[in-house]
């Protein structure tokens, strides 16, 4: 019978994983129920999720949270990018071509302030912790930007994997942060309407994150942050290893 | 047909991937840039045209996008769950510091650049 389990487990992962996050959510939504916080449902399921992360990393010492544990392996293809990307997009279905063209250039400008910023800011930082080689700053930097251009910059470069795995901390922590923080402070920081989630994402640039904290605050502006924030990983990749490293060279010089 | 939305995704998505490879070409990097932005931007425009010709969406293909759209929260429920947060708070105190002042420093900028397109 055990092995009946075993097998079903396996053949199934998929299924398994739909199971898995369906009770997450519905936990979610029995926490959000009793806190009377109804509207925070999706960032309690998130964190839940990242709380169930963290045990799977601390239990099997993996680095696929919960997905490391044999029988949730299934989440991972729930959560890859090849399906995350594929409900991305749909999510631009019934964004209005008007609020679009009003947002466009705030949305442009947000794009290249948030990268710059987060990459010189905690390039910054890093220094003042008494990182001084070019090569590990700017490695830093764009880990602060997004943890994935964090280890694209880093590989370029060719710096060591510790500060590679920094980068990708870093790049971690302001996703998760900003999914947690956004629907707490989201009247204060005026985020809703198109405009403002389209400088959002545009700022933040951390797709995860700001679909994440949008998705909590107000679905319908999820297309207009994603939109901007799917460009900045890839405009990330190919500042800051290129214009992003030359500027901290030769600043360090 | 339902079926119809999701192959529309599909196109846009594909479509969008293919731009953005393209343009990563062309800077040198091998690299998808922006391919699912891309992909969202051609979704926009498909409907907006069809719309704008007559050609209104049917309510069938409309919900099988909002379905997809629907699964959008528990597929980031998903991705959270196998992200490495045990790396994210053990590579000490310098992540995290990074991480919590770029993020509210940014976070603090979107009312003042949302103020410039106004």
């Amino acid at each position: 019978m055990g092995q009946i389990l075993k097998d079903l487990f396996a053949t199934y992962s998929i299924i398994i994983g739909i199971i898995t996050i369906s009770l997450i959510i519905f936990l979610a939504n029995q926490i959000g129920k009793l806190l009377k916080e109804r509207q925070m449902n999706s960032a309690i399921a998130i964190i839940l999720g990242l709380v169930f992360a963290y045990i799977g990393g601390r239990l099997t010492g993996g680095s696929k949270g919960l997905a490391d544990i044999q029988i949730f392996s299934g989440i991972s293809i729930l959560g890859g990018s090849m399906i995350r990307d594929f409900a991305i997009i749909s999510t631009a279905y019934g964004a209005d071509l008007k609020n679009l063209k009003e947002s466009g250039f705030p949305g442009i400008i947000s794009l290249f302030i948030g990268i710059f910023f987060s990459f010189f800011l905690g390039a910054f930082i890093a220094y003042v912790f008494g990182y001084t080689d070019p090569v590990e700053l700017t490695t830093i930097g764009a880990g602060a930007v997004t943890f994935i251009v964090g280890p694209v910059t880093g590989e370029a470069l060719g710096a060591s994997s510790d500060v590679i795995a920094l980068s990708i901390a870093i790049g971690v922590v302001k996703s998760i942060l900003t999914m947690i923080i956004t629907p707490i402070i989201a009247d204060k920081i005026k985020l809703d309407n198109p405009t403002s989630a389209m400088v959002f994402g545009g700022l933040m640039g951390t797709t995860s994150g700001v679909t994440g904290g949008l998705v909590a605050v107000n679905p319908a502006l999820v297309p207009y942050g994603a939109m901007t924030a799917t460009f900045y990983t890839g405009l990330g990749s190919l500042l800051i290893p290129s214009l992003g490293y030359l500027i901290i060279r030769l600043i360090i010089s | 047909m339902e079926i119809y939305g999701l192959g529309l995704i599909g196109l846009c998505m594909f479509l969008g991937s293919f731009v953005g490879n393209l343009l990563g070409g062309f800077m040198g990097l091998n690299k998808d840039m922006g391919g699912v932005g891309f992909g969202m931007i051609f979704l926009i425009i498909i409907t907006n045209q069809l719309n704008s010709r007559g050609y209104a969406i049917s309510e069938r293909v409309s919900k099988g996008i909002t379905l997809t759209s629907a699964l959008y929260i528990p597929i980031v429920v998903a991705m959270s769950a196998t992200q490495d947060v045990v790396k994210a708070f053990s590579s000490g105190i310098v992540a995290i510091i990074i991480g919590l002042v770029v993020t509210l420093v940014c976070l603090g900028l979107v009312p003042i650049i949302s103020k410039i397109g106004k």
